[in-house]
């Protein structure tokens, strides 16, 4: 996707600037413009202040057919980092409010986000009985909140970006989803659910629909993470973009303005997506745990 | 200067985030369903098509077949959410 783009904004600027004389300056705007694009790639060095270094690489591993690359690249970095982050403060908060009775400090800031996860989120969708999930979804609240922030700091990159983040976490959320559901249910109860509660001679077309069902909600969880932090990266580079493209200091105030802006909008979307995405997993995980009891009083109210 | 007392604001009954998302989320993907209910259908038919060199004959069943699956989960679900609407 990032490709494309990249094609076409090159292109874009291709037809832009093509009857221009200085073919020297659209040189330097064509490298200018791929460089901005390239801080949302995902890349083999990492950035900081005043360099460069080249993260370290492993040779491919080959199982069969398929060639796997495990190699460290900027995404993978601050995923790491992100899950150090998010240890490192949890643990730390922890023995802290062991010995304060009374919270403070990063003790009470996690505290806060505690408390709303399980009295905003967990309760209400999953009842009482979904407290014992609450480590989990707490897990996961934390892991994209930070990754989304880190992807807001100076020469940071967003790992909830790359799609194929966005999809291992929602491959997790999709593995909790049905362990919590066979869970609570049993094992006859959900295959029967599979079904869809149709006439057997339906099943041949139902199971497949209920199935692909099942597929869905993490699918869409996925995309939704993913082109939401995406997107935003897209419309700073855009307005950063207008600077280059009108070649004009007029243009600047303006960019720097709706850029920051935009920013400040990026920092709400990094706790809002992290807070949906948690929120609609333990919404599909009540799902699974209560359904016994909607489908015992529908047949109740039917006969 | 003293700070007056603010008056109490008025407690807003529009719906939060969390209550429009708990009510609308088992019909969010609904859309994507119904779509890969025939897409899947269709790529069997397909599959059936090049192995036995029948085409299109189970690319139409295939069809057929996906879209009236998805079209019964769509409508149950819908009645579903209707049924909920009345008991509310």
């Amino acid at each position: 996707m990032v490709d494309t783009l990249k094609h076409a904004a090159v292109s874009a600027a291709d037809t832009i600037h093509v009857p221009a004389a200085h073919v020297a300056a659209e040189h330097a705007e064509k490298f200018e413009f791929s460089h901005l694009l390239a801080h949302m790639q995902n890349s083999k060095t990492l950035e900081f202040p005043g360099g460069h270094i080249d993260l370290p690489q492993f040779p491919p591993i080959h199982l069969g057919s398929v060639t796997i690359d495990l190699s460290m690249s900027k995404h993978v970095f601050f995923l790491l980092l992100s899950a150090l982050f998010v240890a490192v403060f949890a643990i730390y908060a922890a023995n802290r409010n062991r010995k304060n009775i009374i919270p403070k400090g990063i003790g009470n800031l996690f505290e806060i986000f505690i408390v709303f996860i399980r009295d905003e989120v967990a309760l209400p969708n999953m009842g009482p009985g979904g407290l014992k999930y609450l480590p989990f979804l707490l897990t996961l609240f934390f892991f994209i909140l930070i990754m989304n922030l880190l992807g807001l700091i100076p020469y940071g990159a967003t790992s909830t970006a790359n799609i194929s983040v966005t999809a291992a976490l929602a491959f997790v959320a999709f593995i909790m989803i049905q362990a919590v559901a066979i869970r609570e249910q049993g094992v006859a109860h959900y295959l029967a659910h599979l079904t869809g509660g149709v006439h057997w001679s339906m099943w041949p077309i139902m199971i497949p629909v209920e199935i692909l069902g099942l597929f869905t909600k993490p699918f869409a969880l996925c995309i939704r993470l993913f082109a939401n932090m995406n997107g935003g990266h897209i419309v700073l580079l855009a307005l950063i973009g207008l600077v280059l493209l009108f070649r004009s200091v007029i243009v600047a105030p303006l960019s720097v303005v709706f850029s920051v802006g935009v920013l400040m909008l990026e920092l709400f979307v990094a706790f809002l997506q992290a807070y949906i995405f948690v929120m609609l997993t333990s919404l599909f995980m009540g799902f699974g745990m209560q359904s016994e009891h909607t489908e015992e009083d529908a047949e109740h109210s039917h006969s | 200067m003293a700070t007056e007392p603010k008056e109490p604001r008025p407690r807003d009954d529009t719906p939060g985030l969390d209550h429009v998302y708990r009510n609308v989320a088992p019909y969010l993907t609904l859309g994507i369903q119904l779509a890969a209910a025939v897409v899947f259908f269709f790529l069997i038919g397909w599959w059936l098509d090049t192995r036995l060199d029948t085409s299109p004959t189970f690319k139409l069943i295939g069809l057929f077949l996906g879209f009236l699956g998805g079209m019964i989960k769509f409508f149950r679900s819908a009645a579903e959410m209707s049924k909920k609407d009345k008991s509310l």
